[in-house]
Parts: structure tokens; C-alpha cells; sequence
């Protein structure tokens, strides 16, 4: 994970065969080498994406991330956003 | 007009140079009229590798300096006549030669050659630059390990901001035996993150490091696998198509996993 809340898929090299785990590791850096983001480079992004949200949430107090993380479902890279939430709008059917 | 391919990697010591000196012959004993470049000025090995150390003369940057005519410094190799090497200079650097100067030696090769293969240096500064300028088109060759394919991505990154669109591929060094194992990348692995075309796979072959020292490209060998490699890559860059080769682990006990295992 290149930063957020999210923890990266945990690969114990041990339990892997070393084809496996040199595919891993090549992977990951080649995720990060082909792309130029980076945590600064996503801050304006993530500034629209809460102007946004207040739209249609009050948002709770705390830390909000932007970031890439390895889904660990899947093991995809993903652009994950968390955003506390306090609690809905209202009035929100009514605006739309 | 002639064709202009340049082999590269990013990293060093990946087999870039041999590459050249075999595929170049393996053209050459298709018929075809080769002159192969070593770009890599400051430390040429091209010649060692075709054993032409003892007849070169005068060198690429003597000839984009206009010291001497570009015929002057070709030389032909020994044993063909329609494969020749312009050698790069040994007592200076690689900012003895711009990019526009290669692009001018390359058109004026592709004017007298079928194909004009360069060996590029490694690293992705100056070197690499005059390399690529005057290609049509890349070989980006890479061994299974995570640093060389590393690199290869980077290069190939480069080369398309270089406008040097769909380059080719060439897995070196493989060890069926360890893929086998688990030990090793897979071909597919490499060919999946790289995704780029792959134009050939060269077997790990103890061979080749004899010709090397003999200056006797590997290319003329009837019983090496990687020599039989080279020269599928040549028919495959003359248009044709033809089949990998199925690489096998040697020994019993290979074989006997496979027939276990399926």
C-alpha cells in the first residue's frame, strides 16, 4: 500500500515458491514505477471528492485518505477513498 | 531500403551484445547484407565478440566526425562477405556522437544494407539515446530475474515516448529445468507484465560463452539450442513465422516429473 488505511495483501515469502514471490515483488514495483501518483499528487483530487461528499453527508471528525491499496479480495490495485461519515443530509431526495 | 533495429535492455550484462553479433549473422547467412553498429563508445565489445578486434581501423565517431568515409570504417567480417561492423570508438565517450548524427550514419546505411542492427549500451542516458534515434524499430531483450525485467519495462516505456512504437522481446538465458522447479520467471510471467510481442527465447547454453572467447558467434553452430534461438529470431525479424521452441529440462528426472505430473 503506497499510504491510507487499507493494509496490503501480507505475502509471507516463506510460504512461497520463489517463482511466485519474484512475480510478486516484480509486480509491485513495477505498479509503482508506472505510475506517477503519488500521495501529493492526489491531494487536490481528494479536496473535490470531499467537497462532494459534504454535499451529501455530515462528515465525523477524523482522517480522511486517499489512496492506491492492493484489494485484498482480489489482490487489484484500487483507488480506495475513506470518509468518515456522522450521518446522512437531509433533505437529500428532495434536492435531486 | 534497408531496415534499422536496435537491441536493447537498460540493464548491463543481460546479452545484448551477443544478441547482436548472433542475430546479425544469422541474417547475413540468410542472404541478407548486414552491417551491425556498436554504440556503446568507451566500451566496445561487439568486435571481440565477431573476432574482428584486429582489423578495425577507424570507428563510428572517426566517421560522424568526417575523419574518414563511412566505407573506410566498416569492416567485413571473416567469414561472410555481406556481414559487416562499423566498431564503436574505445578512447572516448558516449557524448562523442549526438542523436542527430546517428539518425544521419543509419539513413545512410539503409542505403546500401538490407539491415542495420545496433548494439545499444546499457543505462538510459546519452548511450541509449544515440541508439535509439535512427532505429525503425527495438529488440528489448531481458533474462528472467526481477531487476532485468525491471529494467525492460522502464526501456520499453522509454522507447514508446520515443515514438519507437511496438517493440519486441527477446527472453535470454532461460533454465527450463529451474522454470520447471519454480525456481525461475516463466516466459508467460515475463510476457504478461511486459506485455509487449515476444520474438524470441534463448536457452541458458554453456556454449555461448565459449564462442564469445573464440570470437566465433554461436549463430554457425548446428548443435546449440540457443544458436538455433538466434536464428529463429532473424527468420522471425525476415517476416516468417516460426515456432518457439519447446524448452525441456535435460535429464531422467525431469522427465519423469513430467510424465508424473503431466
Amino acid at each position: 500500500m503506497i499510504f491510507g488505511r487499507r493494509q496490503r495483501r501480507v505475502i509471507d515469502p516463506e510460504r512461497m515458491v520463489p517463482r511466485e514471490a519474484a512475480r510478486e515483488r516484480l509486480n509491485m514495483a513495477l505498479t509503482r514505477d508506472r505510475t506517477e501518483v503519488a500521495p501529493g499528487t492526489l491531494d487536490p483530487f481528494k479536496a473535490r471528492v470531499v467537497d462532494a461528499a459534504m454535499n451529501y453527508f455530515d462528515l465525523a471528525p477524523g482522517g480522511i485518505d486517499l489512496g492506491l491499496a492492493d484489494d485484498p479480495m482480489t489482490g487489484a490495485l484500487s483507488l480506495v477513498l475513506y470518509i468518515p461519515v456522522k450521518s446522512f443530509k437531509r433533505g437529500l431526495k428532495e434536492k435531486s | 531500403m534497408g531496415e534499422c533495429i536496435v537491441i536493447t535492455s537498460g540493464k548491463g550484462g543481460v546479452g545484448k551484445t551477443t544478441a547482436t553479433g548472433n542475430i546479425g549473422s544469422s541474417l547475413a547467412m540468410n542472404g541478407r547484407k548486414v552491417a551491425l553498429i556498436d554504440a556503446d563508445i568507451g566500451l566496445r565489445n561487439l568486435d571481440v565478440i565477431l573476432g574482428l578486434e584486429n582489423r578495425i581501423v577507424y570507428d563510428l565517431v572517426d566517421v560522424v566526425e568526417g575523419f574518414c568515409r563511412l566505407k573506410q570504417a566498416l569492416v567485413r567480417d571473416k567469414r561472410m562477405d555481406n556481414l559487416y561492423l562499423l566498431p564503436a570508438a574505445q578512447t572516448r565517450d558516449k557524448s562523442a556522437v549526438s542523436p542527430q548524427q546517428m539518425k544521419k550514419l543509419c539513413n545512410e546505411l539503409k542505403g546500401e544494407f538490407d539491415y542495420i542492427i545496433i548494439d545499444c549500451p546499457a543505462g538510459i542516458e546519452q548511450g541509449f539515446r544515440n541508439a535509439i534515434a535512427g532505429a525503425d524499430r527495438a529488440l528489448v531483450i531481458t533474462t528472467p530475474e526481477v531487476s532485468a525485467v525491471r529494467d525492460a519495462d522502464r526501456i520499453v516505456g522509454l522507447l514508446e515516448a520515443a515514438g519507437k512504437k511496438s517493440p519486441g522481446l527477446v527472453l535470454n538465458r532461460v533454465r527450463p529445468g529451474m522454470v520447471e522447479r519454480g525456481d525461475m520467471l516463466d516466459i508467460t510471467d515475463v510476457t504478461d507484465i511486459l506485455a509487449v510481442e515476444l520474438v524470441g527465447i534463448i536457452p541458458e547454453d554453456e556454449k555461448v560463452i565459449v564462442s564469445t572467447n573464440r570470437g566465433e558467434p554461436l549463430a554457425f553452430s548446428h548443435s546449440s539450442r540457443a544458436a538455433m534461438a538466434y536464428r529463429n529470431i532473424a527468420r522471425r525479424l525476415m517476416g516468417e513465422t516460426v515456432p518457439f521452441q519447446q524448452l525441456r529440462a535435460p535429464g531422467v528426472m525431469p522427465a519423469l516429473r513430467r510424465w508424473l505430473v503431466g
